[in-house]
């Protein structure tokens, strides 16, 4: 055994030695990470976080640059604004559904944004956030969720016009509800190996509603929340094994009763599950909207979560990102693309599988997009894949429920 | 707001850099170990890197960063093979000659590079990584027995009167 053990080694030290690791495998290659390093300060998660950010997205210039390079110039299906507005729109209105970009002007501002593409208000954080951290709006707009904050913490809950409410308390991530009045999220306990729904709400204790599962594995399993649902009583968590869908459960927010359990036979068939806002649809993205190989689900299917009917049953090719708010339309990435950049999408109207809408872009891709919370329209973040940075300008398309689009003037930054 | 690229936690506690820095090389050449293609390594360890910030609360103690850093550049590499459209682009690419891999011109290194992965893993893992059987399971999602039945069973396919010792 050991001359055979010194045989293998001496097999894969050969074949190691021919690609020693070409980049300095250092998470601290952020121009934040640098500067902390001389100043002696201590990194912090986020920075690393960031750089590796930064590495992936240079990592996909290098693999887009060889691949884009084979494909036929596309142009957008939408016009390509240049000119930038900005600007103090004054307090965002009360009441009025809005989305929220960054001002590239001016560090800090968002302006908010009906959904009809007009600046309705603006909000100044200023330097009570960190440049690294994220706003994440209610789908109303009317409350915010904001951190890191600059002085440490896990986060703040903001009114409708900035201001600082309560703390988020420290715990996993949170999603927005659609009541736009609460978070929903799952925390890992690494001393009893639970995962526990929880909620937040702006000056409210963080509420347990109930043990999900008890879990062993350390790297291979984890749990999410596909959707939150005040208005419907419900929560979707969702178990990903490895970097396959495996169960999924339908919970009751009221009393964290177990509405239904799905276990998925075919999970290594599928790409992943995206559930609706209110936590009655779920999409089974079929593993070929990565365009890869096979064997894959042989369509993406929308199901119903109440009794698992199908209600759509969609190409292969096509694999939802999200619901419209209404439940009449998708949003999907089609091949090639996915993984990495959404640089194919659509919106699809489900009853009918038609294409409304579709974008084909070339050196641009789909960096993120809002769901019109009462209505059918998405505003889709489009960013040149060229910016590697992790709050990238972007411009703005608004998709409405006819399939028709707009395109906000000027470019923004990512919050 | 639904970000398709990035997903955002907020800071905790433990250091993410200090955790898994010290095993970004191991990181890399256990990737190069599967995907036998240094770019597609470089990718897959970045991509591990990004997932293991996302599930640090995953991680039961700081003391087995090693292998659950690991298993995720394994599960990562796994990905990469099964499901990344631009690997049909690549197939030939990926399945280079003996000369990009010298290790294949010797006995031991042909038959090495014709075990399936999973077998290659735990073999570079535990003889060439010098990981201890039961960081091998971590890896694998094996017990410390199941490891070591995998390495021996790996090890006979290359030398089938291989006697367990």
């Amino acid at each position: 055994m050991n001359d055979l053990r010194s045989e293998i080694r001496a097999a894969f030290e050969k074949e190691q030695a021919m690609y020693p690791p070409r980049l300095p495998l250092n998470l601290t290659l952020s121009p934040e990470g640098a500067r902390e390093d001389r100043e002696g300060r201590g990194r912090t998660q986020w920075v690393a976080a960031v750089a590796a950010l930064v590495i992936g997205a240079l990592v996909v210039i290098g693999l887009m640059s060889t691949r884009l390079s084979h494909r036929p110039a596309v142009p957008a299906a939408t016009p390509h604004a240049t000119a930038s507005p900005v600007g103090d729109y004054g307090p965002p209105p009360a009441g009025v559904p809005l989305f929220y970009l960054g001002d590239a002007a001016h560090p800090g501002w968002y302006i908010g944004f009906d959904w009809n593409g007009t600046p309705r208000g603006t909000i100044k954080l200023g330097q009570t956030v960190d440049p690294n951290a994220y706003l994440i709006a209610a789908p109303d707009g009317q409350m915010f969720d904001v951190g890191p904050v600059a002085k440490g913490g896990s986060g703040q809950f903001l009114d409708r016009l900035g201001n600082p409410t309560s703390t988020v308390p420290p715990g996993p991530m949170l999603i927005w509800a659609d009541d736009n009045k609460h978070m929903c999220g799952v925390a890992w306990d690494q001393n009893q190996y639970t995962w526990t729904l929880v909620t937040d709400a702006p000056g409210e204790a963080q509420r347990a509603v109930t043990l999900i599962a008890r879990d062993q594995g350390v790297g291979q399993t984890g749990i999410s929340l596909l959707a939150c649902s005040f208005k419907n009583d419900r929560a979707v968590a969702l178990r990903t094994t490895v970097a396959w869908p495996a169960e999924l459960w339908v919970i009751r927010l009221s009393d964290g009763k177990l509405i239904s359990h799905t276990t998925y036979t075919n999970g290594k068939a599928l790409l992943n599950v995206v559930g609706s806002p209110d936590g009655t649809l779920a999409a089974e993205n079929s593993g070929q909207s990565t365009g890869g190989l096979g064997p894959f689900a042989t369509s993406t299917v929308v199901r119903r979560l109440s009794d698992g009917s199908v209600v759509a049953s969609l190409d292969p090719s096509m694999g939802v990102l999200g619901f419209s708010a209404d439940n009449s339309l998708v949003l999907v990435n089609t091949t090639p693309g996915g993984g990495r950049g959404f640089d194919h999408i659509a919106v699809v109207e489900v009853k009918s599988g038609k294409v409304l809408w579709h974008f084909d872009g070339a050196n641009e891709a789909l960096r993120g997009f809002y769901t019109e919370p009462t209505g059918a329209a998405f505003a889709l973040m489009i960013q040149n894949t060229l910016d590697p940075t992790s709050h990238p300008q972007v411009r703005v398309v608004v998709v409405f429920a006819d399939g028709q689009s707009a395109g906000i003037p000027g470019t923004f930054v990512h919050p | 707001m639904h970000d398709a690229v990035v997903m955002r936690e907020r800071t905790r506690g433990v250091d993410f850099d200090s955790l898994v820095g010290p095993h970004l090389e191991a990181g890399y050449r256990t990737a190069l170990a599967i995907l036998r293609d240094p770019d597609e390594a470089h990718d897959a360890v970045q991509e591990a890197a990004f997932k293991a910030w996302r599930g640090m609360r995953r991680l039961k103690e700081p003391g087995s960063a090693r292998p659950w850093f690991l298993a995720i550049v394994a599960n990562q590499c796994r990905s990469m093979r099964r499901t990344r459209w631009w690997s049909v682009i690549r197939l030939p690419h990926v399945e280079r000659g003996a000369q990009d891999f010298p290790s294949d011109s010797t006995d031991i290194g042909r038959a090495l590079a014709k075990l399936p992965a999973d077998d290659r893993l735990a073999l570079f893992l535990h003889f060439y990584l010098d990981l201890p059987l039961d960081e091998v399971g971590d890896v694998l999602g094996l017990s410390a027995a199941g490891a070591k039945t995998r390495v021996y069973r790996a090890a006979k396919k290359l030398r089938p009167d291989l006697e367990m010792s």
